[in-house]
């Protein structure tokens, strides 16, 4: 199948991987601390030293960008995590299982599902108050159900071909049937998931930021860096220009490739 | 047909219900589960004992929680969302002013955006399958699904506000006088939201009306002599409305929560911003009735999706 | 050309683009259709016989072009002619009837719907009354019970047996002069193929017009057919009689066809259902 990607995937991935390596070295690669505040240097253009200026306390842009973008992969992919691990499970479990446990906990997703996320999650950081693991499990348990719907579908669409029966008739176990036959089918399916929720966490996740309820300093949050930036954009356009792109060229990446692995999936199908 | 219909219609909207009533206690429990209590944080830590006490009085907060959810359900059921804690003054005209506002933006932003997507899509149908125009469409709904609106509304504000100068940065609609006054502020909080939404209802429109046109039943109301208007508005677009449709109603679900953020980006007086300033403020009724109304519109808008789509299509009218 | 022929094929060549590019679909085919005559085409599928029956309707399409040869229905050059005059015969004086008649009926559509716009563009001097009772009569000829409630149904509502004779109806409702039936009994069961045959013999003694009957099956052209051809790689490799065709092929090709096909239990079929 990886032979079959799109050269698109291929770049997105690459994109993604390039955001990881530089997040995991930020603390080396940053020429300044995140929150060192250089006085009287505020609305600085882009230098030898800031090469993206500075912001309106007189931050380094380039080095809140990067430490903001461990701790935007940090917790839409934890996010992201949760949610497919999660969804994964419950909809492995309920395609194969069906009847009425199936029914019962799909008409509750339903329900869950008519609440608009972006209220549900300002309704609850808001109430308990803002904190990195406190957005991860709430924006992780938001897109459980979407989750849970698509790879309920994709095991049932092999729930009923003839390994599976197969593997029944020869008496093995439910695990082993889950391991062995079930999981590699909706394998892509879980990358597939995992690349989109990863996607929709980082938009989500900067939109929280941006409304005021991300990750609480000193972590630079893009969102909240946009959010600062964009009162004095006049000024300088770098501390909101600099995120943005970032945040839009991490999304695109992901979205470019799970496109790609979904068509190399529909191939494959074929 | 129009019985099944009713009957269709009756059980969604049944289960509409329910899910406003589920909305409902988890946003009040929700509430509830707030660390320390409403009075408390209300007051702050240095507030007196004897304040305190004729705070919880006032809010009823001696009751235990079941029944207190019971009132402000039987309120909200009479018109009643209670009284704002910051503005001490009912809830109930601030929600409706802010909401009127949130209507009138998304109802303008999604006039705009059903009939330009799906002509736009209904346009590139004419257009060749992986064509240029399929590569630019591509490109652009990519630009849209991963730029988030708030990126995209704040370059709307610092191009063509602050550096050109043609439109007012913020959406202050409340202040401005004459429709042509609201026009202008509404027109940058519009595009913003049409940004996000346009590419996905475009493609889906495209993609159903290839479909359509090499299906065997355009191929033979042509080759049974139809004329092409005929062929394209009885045959043709019927059916490729029902995927549109389903994009629209997506969107439109969108709209609810992306709303919210575009109202903060434009400073607009919307239920959104009401919303999250409340939050700010802990003021628990005005969350609490900002949170069901939002919600309720949410469901209101799948539930006129679900109907649409029963209308256009007979295979889930009929059996 | 003489006066009784109603289509005339003259040395048609057309090619059809896959993939890999352009590749002759029909070579040199010439063929004429009389006026009241039934004639069986017969070929395996990619024959071109499929092709051949699009083109008696003067279908294009952009994977399609004509190389050489013209095809005249009752004189009319169907490639040369404005794109309204040939319009104005399809539906009204050719009749099509493809091999899925089920998705060849737009879902969001009524039947009466699609009978009745049908009538109303190729009839406009009929009444609207009169236009339902045509729409009546003609589901009533092709066997669709209750007629009336017929009308106001969605094809959906229908066994595909029954979208297949919905199709025929279709074709038939405007009286045209030729019937093109594009395997219409593929994919039936024997029963339901055998109904259909019969229905169709009725067709042709109560109405006076001409069928294209195209098949993969060479016994069904016996039992409906006067003349027949048969197609092997976009040729007509052989056309006669249709009794001699079958009894005496004289090509080798349709002889394997004719031996790979022997329908004893279809003819004993046709018999059971002509008796009742």
């Amino acid at each position: 199948m990886a032979r079959r990607l799109p050269r698109t995937a291929w770049f997105g991935a690459a994109v993604v991987v390039a955001y990881a390596v530089l997040s995991v070295a930020a603390p080396w690669l940053a020429p300044h601390a995140p929150d060192e505040v250089f006085v009287g240097g505020t609305f600085e253009p882009p230098s030898a030293e800031f090469w993206l200026g500075t912001d309106n306390l007189g931050r380094d842009v380039l080095s809140r960008v990067l430490y903001g973008g461990r701790t935007v992969l940090l917790l839409a992919g934890s996010a992201s995590a949760i949610s497919v691990a999660v969804g994964g499970i419950l909809g492995m479990f309920l395609g194969l299982r069906r009847g009425v446990v199936d029914q019962a906990v799909m008409r509750l997703l339903d329900v869950a599902m008519s609440v608009p996320p972006i209220i549900f999650a300002l309704l609850l950081i808001g109430a308990l108050g803002p904190s990195a693991p406190l957005i991860v499990l709430v924006v992780g348990l938001l897109f459980v159900p979407n989750v849970t719907r698509v790879i309920r579908a994709a095991t049932l669409s092999v729930a009923g071909e003839d390994f599976i029966l197969a593997a029944r008739a020869r008496g093995e176990s439910r695990a082993a049937i889950v391991l062995r036959e079930l999981l590699p089918n909706v394998a892509g399916a879980l990358i597939t998931e995992v690349s989109i929720r990863t996607g929709f966490a980082a938009i989500f996740i900067s939109g929280l930021g941006f409304l005021g309820f991300g990750p609480p300093p000193p972590a630079p949050d893009w969102g909240i860096m946009i959010n600062e930036g964009r009162s004095t954009i006049d000024a300088s356009v770098w501390p909101v220009v600099a995120p943005a792109v970032c945040l839009a060229l991490l999304v695109m990446s992901l979205n470019l490739f799970t496109d790609g692995v979904g068509r190399a999936i529909d191939r494959t199908a074929r | 047909m129009t019985r099944a219909l009713l009957r269709l219609i009756g059980a969604r909207l049944l289960l509409s219900g329910l899910s406003l009533l589920a909305v409902s206690a988890i946003v009040f429990a929700v509430m509830e589960a707030l660390p320390g209590d409403t009075a408390q944080r209300l007051l702050g830590r240095d507030a007196t004992v004897q304040a305190l006490a004729v705070l919880r009085a006032q809010l009823h907060l001696e009751q235990p929680a079941w029944a207190r959810y019971g009132d402000w359900l039987g309120g909200v059921l009479h018109g009643d969302f209670g009284t704002s804690l910051v503005a001490r003054r009912p809830v109930l005209p601030y929600i409706a002013g802010h909401f009127g506002y949130s209507l009138l933006l998304g109802g303008l932003a999604l006039a705009l955006h059903i009939p330009l997507s799906v002509s736009l899509g209904l346009f590139g149908a004419a257009t060749r399958r992986d064509g240029p125009i399929d590569a630019m469409i591509s490109a652009v709904a990519l630009l849209g699904m991963s730029a988030p609106e708030f990126v995209i509304g704040i370059f709307l504000v610092s191009i063509l506000a602050t550096t050109l100068g043609w439109f007012p940065p913020l959406a202050l609609i409340d202040q401005a006088h004459g429709p042509l006054e609201v026009a202008r502020t509404l027109l940058l909080p519009v595009l913003t939201l049409n940004f996000a939404m346009t590419a996905y209802v475009l493609r889906q429109t495209r993609n159903a009306m290839f479909d359509v046109l090499r299906s065997d039943y355009v191929r033979l109301a042509v080759l049974r002599g139809l004329p092409p208007r005929h062929v394209l508005l009885r045959h043709a677009l019927p059916n490729a409305l029902a995927p549109a449709i389903n994009a629209i109603a997506l969107n439109a679900g969108w709209l609810v929560g992306g709303i919210v953020v575009v109202e903060v980006v434009f400073n607009y007086p919307g239920l959104g911003r009401l919303l999250v300033e409340s939050i700010s403020f802990h003021d628990v009724p005005m969350v609490l009735g900002a949170a069901l109304v939002l919600s309720a519109t949410y469901i209101a808008i799948n539930l006129a999706a679900d109907v649409a789509l029963m209308l256009l299509t007979p295979k889930l009218l009929v059996r | 050309m003489t006066a009784t022929d109603l289509v005339r094929v003259e040395r048609l060549s057309a090619d059809y683009r896959d993939g890999a590019g352009w590749r002759p679909v029909l070579r040199d085919v010439s063929l004429t259709i009389r006026a009241g005559e039934v004639l069986g085409l017969a070929g395996e599928s990619g024959s071109g016989k499929s092709t051949l029956a699009a083109l008696l309707l003067g279908e294009t399409m952009p994977e399609r072009r004509i190389r050489a040869g013209h095809v005249r229905f009752g004189g009319i050059d169907l490639f040369a002619a404005p794109r309204d005059t040939v319009q104005a015969l399809r539906g009204r004086r050719i009749g099509f009837v493809p091999q899925n008649g089920g998705a060849s009926l737009t879902p969001t559509m009524r039947i009466g719907g699609l009978l009745r716009s049908l009538l109303r563009h190729h009839r406009p001097e009929l009444s609207s009354r009169d236009v339902g009772v045509r729409a009546e009569r003609v589901l009533a000829e092709v066997g669709i019970p209750d007629p009336p409630a017929a009308l106001r149904r969605f094809p959906h509502q229908f066994s595909g047996g029954q979208q297949q004779r919905i199709a025929l109806a279709l074709a038939l409702a405007c009286e045209p002069d030729l019937l093109v039936l594009d395997e219409p009994t593929t994919g039936q069961d024997a029963v339901i193929r055998q109904a259909m045959l019969a229905l169709l013999r009725a067709i042709r003694r109560e109405r006076h017009l001409s069928i294209l009957f195209v098949t993969h099956d060479l016994a069904t052209l016996a039992q409906l057919c006067d003349r027949a051809a048969v197609m092997y790689q976009g040729e007509i490799v052989e056309t006669g009689p249709a009794p001699d065709v079958i009894e005496r092929p004289s090509h080798t090709y349709t002889r394997k066809l004719m031996a790979a096909l022997p329908r004893m239990d279809d003819a004993a079929l046709a018999d059971r259902v002509a008796a009742q």
